[in-house]
């Protein structure tokens, strides 16, 4: 589905990204690695926010460098990015129609059904909900873009574990619908959850890429991240 | 708040419909003439053009100081084109044709000062539009063949319509109103549509925007289009209300007196800009009759100063206050009109995402 190919970004002296590559097909992937290892550079790369100096991006062969991040968007990639980003001024309910799109797979009303703790809060503005509630929120505009594939930049980030637990049924159900899914974590148990294969960022280069069941090695998690899931 | 806007306003409007006729009943007929016609009307003129720039701060968090220079292009283009205008330039159009040309006009220009600043923001942005403008203006000034120069195009006396003449202070004064009402209750049903959900986003996190799949600039543009149309319609009726248009209308005086409308009133609701016109006009009417006529300005800028410290968000932020202090509620977060909205500019793009 994405095609990443030796995907090169400097920022000033700064060289994030060190030639990443990856190839997303229809099975959820997760990247995992430590702060400041490029990962959420990596996403607003795909999405066109930062410039890639060098590299290629592809989605089902058709090359999205250059591409105004717009553009992108309408392609088919939504990112979810990290901290929710969700709209002070706008109610749920206008976050929603904003994006919503007639006809689709998605609609208003389907995310109404998926999380109904959002058709409760519709009036509510876009930074008066709880850190779980704004996550919703950021997955399901997301998701009314009806895209091909959904990045999502650290989804797990300051939620209680139960919320965790639900955002892992969530991610699933997408995947299972044929959504393609990237996943960027730094929370192993959501990664390996969600994910079949987990590619590990080290330095800007994906260090590794393995099925997600090899991840409970903790050999392996001490070698790469530096820490051992369950651990702390 | 939102929802109980449009209520509020409603109730406004039928007051002002009525007022004609109230005024006599409780003042003297010449004063009841003079409310109407020179504080009322007035207000609700430069309300208007006060509101296209109220539109675009609330809404798109874009600060313009281009807009009473658009609204002086609608002015000329009316005063070049319509029959009956001295000097007589082109003078070859009737009222029916030469305002909606006029009103073209503005918008054109609205379209293009909105591409020529597309991508400044902030303080820069009320640099670009401010030379911009007053760039325009110095030309108008200077341009003896167009625009007669310094001294302006008069007898621009204004359209009967079904036998009613706009010389008539009622029939101007519900013509005004009734461009005001219709663009005012426009601008609530235009910031509802997708358009203006777009727009708010904009304000909020443009980045954000353009992930989720819409063209920030071409928006941007476009809300500058309708913003100049506004103005537009404030210019037309300004030339009309002033028999006529001179420079000295679109100086940097009349300039900084829109932004000090709008500001006064509060940038959070479009309903901001004509409180606002309604005390500036006020006081800039009386200030010299009830203070000493050399300094009566020293008097207008310590009332303006008052309101901008007592509160930031301007007069409509009065009322909040006011209902929170009686209800003794908690402060909500951000729903309030002008809490979040007449936060500067930069403190919202600061939470951008990192690069």
């Amino acid at each position: 589905m994405l095609e990443v190919r030796d995907l090169h970004v400097r920022f000033g002296q700064a060289h994030i990204l060190q030639g990443v590559s990856l190839s997303i097909g229809p099975r959820p992937m997760a990247i995992v690695g430590r702060n400041g290892m490029g990962k959420t550079t990596l996403c607003q790369a795909i999405m066109g926010l930062v410039h890639a100096t060098e590299g290629e991006i592809a989605l089902g062969g058709e090359r999205l460098n250059g591409l105004p991040p717009f553009r992108i968007a309408r392609r088919g990639i939504a990112l979810v990015p990290q901290g929710r980003r969700t709209f002070p001024s706008l109610s749920v309910e206008e976050h929603l129609r904003l994006v919503a799109l007639r006809g689709a797979a998605w609609t208003v009303e389907r995310v109404y059904q998926t999380f109904p703790r959002l058709a409760e809060r519709r009036r509510n503005g876009g930074t008066e909900l709880s850190g779980g509630e704004q996550q919703m929120l950021a997955i399901a505009r997301a998701l009314l873009m009806n895209p091909k594939l959904v990045i999502m930049d650290e989804p797990s980030e300051g939620l209680a574990p139960v919320i965790v637990d639900q955002l892992i049924d969530v991610l699933r159900g997408l995947s299972n619908d044929g959504m393609g899914v990237l996943l960027v974590e730094q929370n192993l148990r959501v990664a390996m959850a969600v994910a079949d294969e987990v590619a590990i960022m080290v330095t800007g280069r994906i260090a590794t890429s393995l099925p997600a069941k090899r991840l409970e090695d903790p050999e392996l998690q001490r070698r790469y991240l530096g820490v051992a899931a369950g651990g702390h | 708040m939102r929802s109980r806007a449009a209520p509020w306003s409603l109730l406004g409007l039928a007051v002002l419909l009525a007022l004609p006729w109230l005024l006599p009943q409780l003042l003297p007929q010449g004063q009841a003439q003079f409310w109407t016609a020179s504080i009322l009307g007035r207000a609700i003129v430069f309300g208007i053009i006060a509101m296209s720039l109220t539109f675009l701060a609330t809404y798109g968090g874009f600060v313009s100081l281009a807009q009473m220079m658009i609204a002086g292009i609608a002015g000329y283009t009316l005063a070049i084109f319509v029959e009956g205008a001295v000097p007589r330039v082109v003078g070859l159009l009737g009222y029916g044709a030469a305002i909606p040309l006029a009103l073209l006009a503005a918008t054109a220009m609205g379209i293009l000062m909105g591409a020529i600043s597309l991508r400044s923001r902030d303080i820069y942005l009320l640099m670009i539009t401010l030379a911009l403008g007053m760039g325009v203006f110095r030309f108008i000034e200077t341009n003896i063949a167009w625009f007669n120069g310094y001294e302006g195009i008069r007898n621009v006396v204004g359209p009967s319509l079904f036998g009613l003449d706009f010389r008539n202070a009622l029939v101007f004064y519900h013509a005004a109103l009734g461009t005001a009402a219709l663009l005012y209750f426009g601008i609530l049903y235009l910031v509802k549509t997708p358009f203006g959900l777009v727009l708010q986003g904009i304000r909020d996190n443009p980045r954000r925007v353009a992930a989720l799949g819409y063209a920030v600039g071409l928006h941007r543009i476009a809300a500058f289009g309708v913003a100049g149309f506004i103005a537009g319609c404030g210019g037309v009726l300004s030339t009309i209300y002033n028999i006529g248009i001179s420079p000295g209308s679109i100086g940097l005086g009349a300039t900084v007196n829109i932004l000090i409308m709008s500001v006064i009133g509060g940038l959070g609701h479009p309903i901001g800009a004509f409180i606002g016109s309604l005390i500036f006009t006020v006081l800039d009417t009386f200030a010299a009759t009830i203070y000493d006529r050399d300094r009566f300005n020293t008097l207008i800028g310590l009332a303006f100063l008052a309101i901008v410290l007592v509160s930031p968000d301007g007069a409509i932020g009065v009322g909040a206050r006011l209902r929170r202090l009686l209800t003794a509620q908690p402060r909500p977060a951000s729903r309030v009109c002008g809490e979040v909205r007449s936060r500067p500019p930069s403190t919202r793009t600061a939470k951008e995402e990192p690069p």
